[in-house]
């Protein structure tokens, strides 16, 4: 396929092509299986050093399968995933301990993703332990530092806490501070601040924004707010149904969106105006699940300006419609 | 203009082993027939709880400590249980937060809403209930051959327009809507939102939305009350509260969201964490997290006045707004 060509390999921590995942549907222990859901279809992108790549799209697009094949969590159907130009799916043993210093995770739910049994400490610390980084002095020192840059202050406060005994803000902070401890180059991060309010909120995005900054890392960014990756993120891929339809600069495709999908999705954003009475967004039905797809465009059944040519043919591949802006759509003159 | 509900200084707490929740504190606003009020504030600010004390849906734990809430004229805390049960649901309903799970998963839709009907209409016969089902159902969008199915064959958006229709069922004056749309999809929550207020317009009820995200209210609500800690700190016309936020929470609220209008621009964030209102503290409520807090916030209680027709603020020091943008004039920390 066209793939968006990335500058040069070296610039880009990590390359993803043709990337797929698809699930087996109905299979039983003596049943054979009855379909495939198509979760990511042949999805390419990369992530420059540095940057915080976004990946927005309704529940059910494919977003967190695609952030768990990158750290390994999920393993792909095809396709291929380069970290720092290293195949990963070659990765096993004591490569993967290595890989997961240099690759992390910050998950949805802090109320899930934190061990209740084990302390703050314990906790920020167990990346350093498995790793057997530093003596326990140091590692007293570097989980001080990761808290008190997480803004849980003073850190030595924190130690012996269990995760009841702080706020959800507090605890996603901890998690992000677990994420960090071994200086990971690249993050996968999923909905970091969904279940979060929004007074915390906001704290929250501005540490990973500031972070990055001063850590120099690359995120995954995966969320279904376009105004939050909008806010954090240099570029914006947009998922429908297991496919990227578009990706661009976060500003280009919030301000000029190509694809009828994106389009919809971003006129159906609320707005904190009184004043404005947004168009109803051009939409046809509801999301169905990519279950057996037709080879055709994913968003045909949904498009509200679908053509023949959408119909008879594949689904189309994402091509530069501007620089740097891509777009899957038939209808797009480029 | 006489209103339909009116909650006059209602204070109420939750008893628990560890001492009483201020849950609720103090709270007065009314509601005229056919308006929309919004009220806006994080988890744990009491705007459930004020929901529930107007449904007389409080746990028994709860201790309703001063106040009055009237509904058309009659004080609902002193009728007996049994005729209250009367105006439940016919006067006043409520669409649930996490509607999903408010099905019950072995009845068929259509006949529990068919139930609700019969349960509060003893003079309907069951085809007549069964004939109102079905122009519930064409009002809420779902398709009428779909009364025989189960909830666990509808999707999340179809659920959700269910418990709509069933709060619809006997025509009540005032819709509670907690959260209608939080677990939805934007493009869903934009159909959804459009489908109750066309509702609203159509049969002149009112409605009570409570949501913690400040576009969905601001986009759905001629009046806006703003909650903080038990209290509420702001109401309003809604196109007022938004241009001139007079209280430095709900300001805090409003910028600390991002959004995809206009140009992208810097996030406020309010320090701190709301307070736990076992000991919430002393004078305002919200002055260990404010930019303005005085002497005076820290000792006295802000009562509520008024700062322009129908918009009032509970607070010592409200902001002015800035002759040409920027930040709100406030009286600056000693």
């Amino acid at each position: 396929m066209a793939l968006p060509q990335p500058n040069k390999e070296s610039d880009s921590i990590v390359v993803v092509k043709g990337l797929t995942k698809h699930f087996s549907v109905g299979r039983g222990l003596f049943r054979r299986e009855q379909a495939r859901l198509h979760a990511v279809d042949d999805v390419s992108f990369d992530v420059a050093r540095g940057e915080v790549f976004g990946l927005v799209g309704e529940s059910g697009c494919g977003k967190t399968t695609t952030g768990r094949m990158l750290v390994k969590l999920t393993v792909p159907t095809s396709g291929d995933i380069f970290v720092d130009n290293e195949d990963i799916s070659a990765i096993s043993g004591q490569g993967m301990r290595e890989f997961r210093q240099r690759v992390q995770m910050i998950f949805q739910d802090p109320y899930e993703s934190l061990d209740p049994r084990m302390t703050v400490f314990d906790i920020i610390s167990e990346p350093l332990n498995v790793n057997h980084i530093g003596n326990l002095e140091e590692r007293e020192e570097r989980v001080a530092y990761m808290l008190s840059r997480v803004g849980i202050t003073p850190p030595e406060m924190f130690f012996f806490r269990f995760p009841h005994e702080l706020s959800g803000g507090q605890r996603q902070r901890v998690a992000i501070a677990r994420a960090l401890v071994v200086n990971p180059e690249f993050i996968v991060a999923d909905e970091p601040t969904s279940m979060l309010d929004v007074s915390i909120r906001t704290g929250v995005m501005k540490l990973l924004a500031e972070l990055q900054e001063d850590f120099g890392m690359s995120y995954l960014y995966i969320t279904h707010d376009l105004a939050v990756a909008r806010y954090l993120c240099d570029r914006i891929a947009v998922m429908y149904l297991g496919k990227i339809v578009e990706m661009a600069g976060a500003e280009d495709i919030i301000k000029n969106p190509l694809h009828p999908y994106s389009k919809a999705l971003i006129s159906a954003v609320p707005l904190p105006d009184p004043a404005i009475r947004r168009d109803v967004p051009n939409i046809k039905g509801g999301v169905s699940k990519p279950i057996n797809p037709p080879p055709r465009c994913r968003f045909y059944p949904r498009c509200p300006v679908a053509k023949n040519i959408c119909r008879d043919s594949d689904h189309p591949e994402l091509c530069e419609a501007s620089p740097g802006h891509f777009v899957a759509c038939h209808l797009v003159a480029r | 203009m006489d209103a339909l509900l009116k909650i006059e200084n209602f204070t109420m707490h939750y008893r628990t082993r560890a001492g009483h929740v201020k849950a609720v504190d103090d709270v007065t606003f009314s509601l005229a027939h056919g308006q929309s009020l919004g009220l806006v504030g994080e988890s744990g600010c009491g705007k459930t709880s004020v929901a529930m004390s107007i449904m007389r849906l409080l746990p028994y734990n709860s201790e309703i400590k001063s106040g009055t809430i009237v509904l058309h004229g009659q004080d609902i805390y002193s009728m007996r249980e049994e005729e209250f049960r009367k105006l439940r649901w016919k006067e006043v309903a409520m669409i649930f937060q996490a509607a999903m799970n408010a099905l019950n998963p072995v009845y068929t839709v259509g006949s529990q809403i068919t139930e609700v009907i019969l349960e509060h209409e003893p003079e309907v016969s069951e085809r007549e209930a069964r004939q109102r089902v079905t122009e519930l159902f064409s009002t809420v969008g779902i398709p009428e051959e779909r009364m025989d199915h189960y909830p666990h064959e509808y999707s999340g958006g179809m659920k959700q327009r269910a418990v709509i229709a069933m709060a619809l069922a006997c025509n009540p004056s005032l819709i509670i809507a907690d959260e209608p749309t939080t677990a939805l999809d934007v493009i869903v929550q934009d159909k959804i939102l459009r489908e109750m207020e066309e509702i609203r317009r159509k049969t002149g009820m009112s409605m009570m939305y409570i949501s913690h995200d400040v576009s969905v209210i601001a986009e759905v609500s001629d009046i806006v009350g703003v909650m903080y800690a038990g209290k509420l700190v702001e109401i309003g016309p809604a196109d007022d509260v938004f241009k001139r936020p007079r209280h430095p929470y709900t300001y805090g609220l409003m910028n600390a969201y991002p959004s995809i209008l206009g140009e992208k621009r810097d996030l406020a964030t309010i320090p701190g964490e709301p307070p736990n209102l076992m000991f919430p503290p002393l004078g305002c409520r919200f002055h260990p997290r404010c930019d303005w807090a005085t002497d005076e916030c820290g000792q006295v209680e802000p009562r509520a006045r008024y700062v322009g027709p129908d918009h009032s603020v509970a607070c010592h020091n409200p902001l002015r707004a800035p002759s040409s943008g920027g930040e709100p004039i406030g009286v600056a920390t000693a």
